[in-house]
C-alpha cells in the first residue's frame, strides 16, 4: 500500500500530515450556498467563517474567440462596437453621440507588506496573464464615433491620453472633469472634440498612492452642474494596511466644481462604484464591493441611495450593526450609527458599473430600472458574477429579483471569455458594457434595430 | 517550458522574454515578471543548500548504510558522530538558532501588536513567521540526516524529545502563519498569539533537550 522503503508509522505520519493539511486548508472551505438567497433587501447574512488561507477561485482569462459573444435575452441582440481595447473600463456618452472608453489599469506600486501579498499576487498573475493587453498603451480615453448613424462607431481615435488609472467621466457643459485615481482633472470640451491636447487642469487631489488598494474612481456631476460627486475606495480590504491609511477613503465626497473645495458627503462605503442619479427621485444611488474573508456568502455587495451625511458601516460593521471583529479599536459609537443598504446583489459579485436605463430602445420592462456590471467573484469556491444583471425598479425603490441581464462571459469550463465593468446608454438607447478582460465594448440593443 | 525542469539553466528564450517584460510599462507585466523574479531566488537558493548538504558536508548514501557499523558511529572524541557537516562542523547546530530565533521574535512582535494595535507589528510576524518556518525546515533536514543516520544518537531520549517537540512546534508555526494570513485584528488577537506563545514554550523544552545532546552526551562534538 505504502512506497516501500517507509516504514509503516512513518507511511501513517504522512497521511495524517496530508489529511491535516487537505482539512485546514481546503477541506472546511463552504461552497457557498444559492447566491439568490442574498439578492434583494433582507439577505441571508450566515456565520462568520476566517479560513486558515481565503479560497482563492478567479476564472483564467481565454478571451473571446472570433464569432462568440455574450448571451442576451431573447428578442434582444448584441455586438461588439469595439475590439483590441486595452483594459476598458469605464464608459461616458457624449451629447452628440460620441463614445468615451476609459481604458485604465491599475496604478504600480502597491508595497508588500507581507508575505501574503506576494502570494496572492502571484496567484492573480496566474490566472489575468490571458489578457492581451499587454504591451498596449492603457490609461487613456478612447473616442468612439457612428457617422452614418447606424448605431455601430466607425471611427475611433485616442481622445485624452496620458492619465492616471482614470475611471469615471462627467461633462458639465464645456467643462469636461477626468477622475484620475489621484485627482479631479479640468479639461475644455468643444462638441465634436475627437481629441484633447491639453494637459488639464487639477480641479482637486484625491486619495491617491502608494497603497491606492482600490484605486477607481466613479465620478458623477448633480442635475444643476454646481457640484461633482466622486467614489473613494477604500485602502484596504479590512483596514489592514492601518486605519492611518483610510483617511478619507471608502467614502463618496462631494465636490464643489467651481472651487474645488471638496466634503465627505457620505462615509462606510467600502468601494463605491457606478454613481447614477436615479430617474424618479434624483437621488444618488451607488453599487458597493463589501469585505472579503468572513466566508463564501459573506459580505453581500450591494447597491444603495446614499443618503447625505450616512455612515454605512465599514469597516466596524456591515449590513446595520454586524460587527467585524478584525478592526481594532473596535467602535460602537459609529456601529450604532451604521444604517444598512437598500439592496443586496450577493456575495463577492464585484459591482464596479450601474447605469438606470432611460433609453427606448429595449423593451418596456426594462424602463426606470437599473443594470449592474458584476465584475466576478475571486473570494468564493463556486464563481459568482461575471455577468450584467438588471434590477426592477418601482417608485423609485428595487422591487422585486435582480435578473440576468447579459451572461456567457464564463464558458463551460468556468474561464473568462471577458470581465464586465462599467455600463452606460448610448444616444440610440443601447446599452454599452465595456468588458476589461475581453478588451471589447459590447453594445446591446433590440433585435433589429 | 524547459527550464522549469532543468533548474540550474535559464534558456535564453524566457529570459529574452523577461525582459521584453520589464520594458514593458504596463504595471501588471511588471508585477509578473517580480514574480517570476521571486522564484527563480527561491529555486537557486533551494538548489544552494542541496549542493552544500551533497558536496561539503560529505553526504554520502554510504554513510546512511553504514549506520548500523558501530565504530563509524563515534567521532575520535567519543562523541556520537554527526552525519552532515562543514570541515567537521556540525550543519545542524549552525542552523537551529534561526528558527528559534524568528519563533521568539514572532512572539514578542505580536504582544506588540496586540498592546499597540499597530499594524507594522503584525506584519513583522508574519515576516518572522515565514522566515522561521523556511530556515526551520532546513535545520529539521540536516537534524532529521543525522538522527537517522545514528543508531547511537536515536538511543538517546533526548534527541526524540528533541525531534518530535521540534516537529510538532514546526507544525504549529506553520498553522500559525496561516492564521497570520488573516486581515488586521484577527490575524494576531487571539489565537495567533496564543500559537507563538504555545511555539516558544515548546522550544524551550526541545532546545534544552538538544542542549544535552551536544554539551552533556557530546553529540557531534568531534574533538
Amino acid at each position: 500500500m505504502m512506497a516501500t522503503g517507509l516504514s509503516r508509522k512513518q507511511g501513517l505520519c504522512t497521511t495524517a500530515l496530508a489529511s491535516i493539511c487537505l482539512v485546514t486548508l481546503t477541506g472546511c472551505w463552504d461552497d457557498g450556498r444559492d447566491p439568490k438567497e442574498q439578492i434583494g433587501a433582507n439577505p441571508k447574512l450566515p456565520e462568520q467563517q476566517e479560513y486558515l488561507f481565503p479560497p482563492m477561485h478567479l476564472a483564467s482569462v481565454v478571451g473571446w474567440k472570433n464569432g462568440e459573444t455574450p448571451t442576451v435575452p431573447q428578442g434582444l441582440q448584441v455586438k461588439a462596437i469595439a475590439t483590441g481595447l486595452a483594459h476598458p473600463r469605464s464608459l461616458y456618452v457624449l451629447p452628440n453621440g460620441d463614445i468615451l472608453v476609459v481604458e485604465s489599469q491599475k496604478p504600480e506600486g502597491e508595497p508588500i507588506e507581507r508575505p501574503k501579498d506576494i502570494v496572492m499576487g502571484w496567484v492573480e498573475s496566474l490566472v489575468t496573464s490571458g489578457g492581451d493587453e499587454r504591451g498596449k498603451e492603457s490609461n487613456r480615453i478612447t473616442l468612439l464615433r457612428d457617422t452614418n448613424g447606424d448605431g455601430m462607431p466607425d471611427q475611433q481615435s485616442v481622445f485624452l491620453d496620458h492619465l492616471n488609472s482614470p475611471f469615471g467621466v462627467a461633462l458639465v457643459g464645456n467643462d469636461l472633469y477626468v477622475a484620475n485615481t489621484d485627482a479631479i482633472m479640468h479639461y475644455t470640451y468643444n462638441p465634436g472634440d475627437t481629441k484633447i491636447t491639453s494637459p488639464g487642469t487639477l480641479l482637486t487631489e484625491l486619495p491617491g498612492g502608494p497603497i491606492d488598494h482600490h484605486w477607481t474612481k466613479s465620478l458623477t456631476a448633480s442635475k444643476d452642474g454646481t457640484l461633482l460627486y466622486v467614489g473613494v475606495g477604500s485602502n484596504s480590504n479590512i483596514t489592514e494596511n492601518g486605519l492611518e491609511a483610510e483617511k478619507n477613503r471608502a467614502d463618496i465626497l462631494e465636490v464643489d466644481r467651481a472651487s474645488g473645495r471638496w466634503r465627505i458627503f457620505a462615509s462606510g462605503l467600502r468601494n463605491p462604484n457606478g454613481l447614477s442619479w436615479e430617474p424618479q427621485t434624483g437621488a444618488l444611488w451607488t453599487v458597493v464591493n463589501e469585505r472579503d474573508e468572513l466566508g463564501p456568502d459573506l459580505v453581500p455587495d450591494y447597491m444603495t441611495s446614499v443618503k447625505d451625511g450616512a455612515f454605512y458601516g465599514w469597516p466596524y460593521s456591515y449590513y446595520g450593526q454586524h460587527v467585524d471583529p478584525r478592526v481594532h479599536p473596535q467602535r460602537p459609537d459609529l456601529v450604532a450609527k451604521a444604517i444598512a443598504p437598500d439592496y443586496a446583489l450577493s456575495s463577492h459579485v464585484a459591482p464596479l458599473g450601474m447605469v438606470f436605463y432611460t433609453g427606448d430602445n429595449l423593451p418596456e420592462t426594462y424602463r426606470g430600472g437599473a443594470f449592474i456590471g458584476e465584475h466576478g467573484s475571486w473570494d468564493r469556491p463556486d464563481l459568482n458574477g461575471y455577468k450584467v444583471v438588471f434590477v426592477p425598479f418601482k417608485d423609485g425603490k428595487p422591487s422585486g429579483m435582480a435578473q440576468d441581464f447579459v451572461t456567457g462571459f464564463l464558458n463551460a469550463d468556468n474561464e473568462a471569455r471577458g470581465r464586465p465593468v462599467g455600463l452606460a446608454v448610448d444616444k440610440t438607447g443601447g446599452l454599452l458594457i465595456a468588458d476589461d478582460s475581453g478588451n471589447t465594448v459590447w453594445r446591446v440593443t433590440a433585435a433589429g434595430k | 517550458m524547459t527550464s522549469a525542469s532543468v533548474p540550474w539553466k535559464i534558456d535564453p528564450p524566457q529570459k529574452a522574454r523577461r525582459q521584453e517584460t520589464n520594458c514593458n510599462e504596463s504595471p501588471a507585466a511588471a508585477t509578473r515578471s517580480h514574480f517570476v523574479n521571486f522564484w527563480n531566488i527561491r529555486r537557486y537558493l533551494v538548489l544552494a543548500y542541496v549542493g552544500v548538504l551533497a558536496y561539503v558536508g560529505k553526504l554520502k548514501i554510504g554513510s546512511l548504510m553504514q549506520a548500523h557499523n558501530r565504530s563509524s558511529n563515534y567521532s575520535p572524541a567519543g562523541g556520537p558522530r554527526s552525519t552532515v557537516t562543514i570541515a567537521k562542523r556540525p550543519i545542524h547546530p549552525m542552523l537551529v538558532p534561526f528558527p528559534i530565533v524568528c519563533f521568539i521574535g514572532t512572539l514578542i512582535t505580536d504582544i506588540a501588536y496586540w498592546q499597540t494595535g499597530n499594524i507594522t507589528w503584525s506584519n513583522f510576524s508574519a515576516w518572522l513567521l515565514t522566515f522561521g518556518i523556511v530556515l526551520g525546515a532546513l535545520a529539521a533536514i540536516a537534524g532529521l540526516i543525522d538522527f537517522l543516520s545514528n543508531r547511537i544518537i536515536r538511543n538517546h531520549k533526548a534527541a526524540w524529545i528533541h525531534m518530535i517537540g521540534n516537529g510538532i512546534a514546526w507544525i504549529l508555526a506553520v498553522i500559525n502563519a496561516f492564521v497570520h494570513t488573516h486581515d488586521a485584528w484577527t490575524s494576531v488577537v487571539p489565537t495567533g498569539l496564543i500559537l507563538s506563545a504555545v511555539v516558544v514554550l515548546i522550544l524551550l523544552f526541545t532546545a534544552w533537550a538538544g542542549w544535552s545532546l551536544v554539551y552533556r552526551h557530546g553529540v557531534g562534538v568531534a574533538e
